[in-house]
């Protein structure tokens, strides 16, 4: 059993970086340092892929990396990396534990549909749009998953511990606040997750070789890996267990060929061969070029050619999502937003919608709540995307988590110094809605939470101070929108930037000190 | 049920340890005549944070007047803000770790430190320099973060809140100890000992909305600190409550300590500047019986401890 150990060696990486991944999207602790997630995350495909289109750095070319795998031994992004897939991959073996069987069967690929996928998300995103990557990309979809249906999950259950515990007077653990967005945003990841179940329980990985558009791709390359698996026709009996333990459905006895593109590299088949006819072989160059080229997959390929062409044009951000309005109208009663504010370090609306691949990952990091996946925010093709949602909560102004974990580029790490005079939109006062001025009672909320006084308050009658703004301080983090009281509209909100700007410095007056030597009273 | 004994067991202890020492606001025959350990309040200036305290409670008669064997005590500081002991923005972690020794010192069985935090509470809690200082000196230090912890409470004077959520510490212990930090304050002017309640109630909101100070003041009928320490060592003079930059700050070497929190803020008032009748949570208090604004009527230790 030369190779039957792959299986294994697997099993244990799979779990290792399934397990670390689920963390990180169920943790409200921050207990991983971003640099640790940035690493691990750094071989998710899509993430990786934008990241190093934003960035225009090698460091973040993990992408790469798994091309060059996948180049030499096939799929194992598939097998031992994406989480999606290696879900997929538990469900099957809770259902085997289960039902006691769970074999499968060889199948027909579905070329139509999944070459399909594939192009239609590429098209879309030259187009400037990140919906189907958003839609289809594992790992967001993980990410969607986990941070939209586990994780409140997770909370609850810490908050029981918590609870449990207080009545035992420890105060170790603490409880946590789950911040839920608009509940029609939970429709999607729902959804699937249902897709996930179904498909895996019934077909095995099929999902991976029909609807994912990073297995088709990995899929076209697999076909000339260097090393792939392939069945020894001196050694075969057909005795078809290889074909029983194929959950992607990939090996034909009848032929007794494996279909590289759609092996998902799980090494079951290896394992399982009673004759050891099922291996990896390394291809010789004779029998590689004697391999007949479909005129459809030459297409693809040029097609992925056209795409990464495609991708150094310079002005694609640009062509993004142009479709939002800059101008601002100042307004009475109700608060008019003419643009939602995207996260600090995601230089505005344009380049956050076409880089942000919907993932979650800064939803479930982000310590206070305030970003929540949006609904109709971004409008549809930024379905899930996240926002900053300053009636949930605010941007702590010393925080930079979102951006130090941000796997796309979509958001950048900043410096807190940095961060901390980024303009990510600017504040606007309603006065006739302010409790000063309707009741002629003290309340100065808006000024006490602003890190910037920004809004800072000034004498008004009876002793009373009212709110004031100087827009050009101000940072955007919506603390005084958050802590403003009236209802149902406030009367201080925060609009957002198209494009962050840099906002002015706060005057600081020098100190007196003068010593003190007296008692005043 | 054991909630509500607590309540009535934390209540009737303040009660006797507060007529024990006399006092209690009103009933101080000899409270006016200076005597020590029968101040009505305590201001110290000079020295560091925790030997002003020192000073202050040996002056009022240790902590064992406040602090009875095997009690539990809540010490309340202002950790609101995730700001460093430089910036003030939160009260000074080592007063509130000597103020932790005091009590333990006289017998506390248990003493829990919390404040419900206006930023994210675990930084707030760490970078305030509190968390360290409580945990060092003995104390739990306790989340509040979750509403689940927080009991309803009837305001039963109050003017416009009637009906206020409070967290079950303050409820289950039988000693408070509010330690507020003074500071400027955009809308109720200054924040001291009577704001500094806000910290240990769930819905804050309604408070802004529905006039702030005569909230604060109602709440002060209901919940009465058994001490209160006023942390005026560094003290934010502009653009408070929260600052922002260390500029704001001036160290002015206060410590005001008193069981009457109208009298602590009046004092403190004046400490920046202010004119403790022309802010509104103070004048009610006053009017309301809470407590006294008039710091003439008072018998006031004033202790000026020289630099060594």
């Amino acid at each position: 059993m030369r190779q039957s150990s792959l299986k294994w060696f697997r099993v244990v990486t799979s779990l290792v970086i399934f397990l670390f991944i689920l963390f990180i999207f169920l943790d409200f602790s921050e207990l991983v340092p971003p640099w640790i997630t940035r690493g691990i995350l750094l071989f998710q495909f899509i993430p990786s892929l934008l990241s190093f289109i934003t960035l225009v750095n090698i460091t973040t070319a993990g992408f790469i990396i798994l091309l060059v795998l996948t180049a030499l031994v096939g799929r194992v992004y598939c097998s031992a990396i994406c989480p999606l897939g290696v879900l997929q991959d538990i469900i099957l073996w809770i259902k085997r534990k289960v039902i006691k069987k769970g074999k499968y069967r060889y199948m027909k690929p579905l070329d139509y549909l999944r070459y399909g996928f594939l192009t239609l998300a590429i098209l879309a995103f030259i187009s400037g749009s990140m919906l189907l990557f958003s839609l289809l990309d594992p790992f967001s979809n993980f990410g969607k998953i986990s941070s939209g249906l586990l994780r409140p999950v997770y909370i609850g259950l810490n908050n029981l511990l918590a609870g449990l515990m207080e009545k035992m007077d420890v105060w170790f653990i603490h409880p946590a606040t789950w911040y839920p967005a608009h509940w029609q945003v939970y429709l999607y990841p729902s959804f699937v997750m249902l897709i996930i179940l179904w498909l895996s329980i019934s077909y095995g990985r099929l999902y991976c070789n029909t609807i994912c558009p990073v297995g088709t791709l990995l899929g076209l390359l697999s076909r000339l890996s260097l090393f792939r698996i392939r069945i020894d026709k001196n050694l075969c009996t057909r005795c078809g267990d290889c074909v029983l333990s194929c959950k992607a459905g990939c090996i034909s006895v009848k032929k007794q060929h494996v279909d590289f593109s759609r092996c998902v590299a799980c090494f079951n088949c290896i394992r399982d061969c009673p004759e050891d006819a099922v291996g990896y072989v390394r291809l010789q160059f004779a029998t590689r070029s004697g391999q007949p080229y479909s005129e459809q997959r030459r297409q693809f390929l040029w097609l992925i050619g056209a795409v990464l062409a495609g991708m150094s044009v310079p002005d694609r951000l640009a062509r993004a999502q142009d479709a939002v309005a800059t101008d601002k109208q100042p307004t009475r009663i109700k608060e008019r937003k003419t643009c939602p504010v995207t996260p600090p370090g995601s230089l505005g609306y344009q380049h956050f919608t076409a880089t942000c691949t919907a993932c979650q990952l800064c939803v479930s990091a982000c310590p206070t709540g305030v970003l929540q996946p949006s609904l109709f925010e971004f409008g549809l093709p930024g379905i899930m995307q996240p926002y900053m949602d300053y009636h949930t909560n605010y941007c702590h102004n010393e925080c930079t988590v979102c951006g130090n974990i941000c796997p796309t580029g979509a958001i950048l790490s900043l410096s807190p110094e940095k961060k901390k005079s980024t303009q990510l939109g600017q504040v606007h006062l309603i006065l006739e809605n302010c409790v000063v001025y309707t009741d002629h009672t003290a309340c100065g909320s808006c000024s006490e939470h602003c890190p910037t006084q920004a809004v800072r308050m000034v004498p008004y009658i009876n002793d009373l101070t009212i709110p004031e703004i100087r827009p050009e301080i101000c940072v955007g983090c919506g603390a005084c929108e958050y802590a403003c009281p009236t209802e149902p509209y406030r009367a201080i909100y925060v609009d957002g930037h198209y494009e962050h700007r840099i906002a002015a410095k706060p005057e600081t007056e020098k100190r007196e000190e003068k010593k003190m030597e007296e008692f005043p009273f | 049920m054991r909630r509500r004994e607590f309540i009535r067991k934390g209540l009737g202890a303040g009660i006797m340890a507060g007529s024990a020492i006399k006092l209690l606001p009103g009933t101080g025959l000899s409270a006016r005549t200076g005597t020590p350990e029968n101040y009505d309040m305590v201001a110290v200036l000079g020295g560091n944070p925790g030997e002003m305290f020192d000073r202050a409670i040996l002056s009022l008669g240790g902590m064992k007047n406040f602090v009875r064997p095997n009690q539990v005590v809540v010490v309340k500081p202002n950790i609101g803000w995730d700001s460093t002991p430089e910036r003030a923005a939160c009260t000074n972690p080592e007063l509130v770790g000597r103020i932790i020794e005091h009590c333990f010192d006289a017998g506390a069985r248990e003493v829990y430190v919390f404040d419900n935090s206006i930023n994210e509470w675990s930084r707030c809690y760490q970078n305030s320099g509190i968390e360290k200082a409580a945990r060092n000196a003995g104390a739990k230090v306790v989340a509040g973060n979750s509403e689940s912890n927080y009991q309803a409470v009837e305001i039963k004077s109050g003017r416009q809140l009637k009906r206020v959520k409070v967290h079950e510490l303050i409820l289950g212990s039988d000693v408070l100890i509010n330690v507020p930090v003074l500071k400027t304050h955009g809308g109720a002017i200054i924040t001291a000992s009577m704001k500094n309640l806000m910290g240990i109630v769930w819905d804050r909101r309604y408070w802004h909305e529905n006039d702030l100070h005569q909230c604060i003041a109602d709440m002060c009928t209901e919940i009465k600190p058994d001490l209160n320490v006023v942390d005026a060592y560094r003290v934010i003079v502009r653009n408070g409550p929260r600052g922002v930059s260390v500029e704001d700050v001036s160290t002015m070497k206060y410590q005001i300590v008193s069981k009457d929190i109208v009298a602590c803020d009046a004092a403190a008032a004046k400490l920046i500047n202010k004119d403790p009748e022309r802010i509104g949570h103070i004048r009610l208090g006053n009017e309301m019986g809470v407590g006294r604004s008039d710091l003439n009527s008072l018998s006031i230790n004033r202790i000026k401890i020289s630099p060594a």
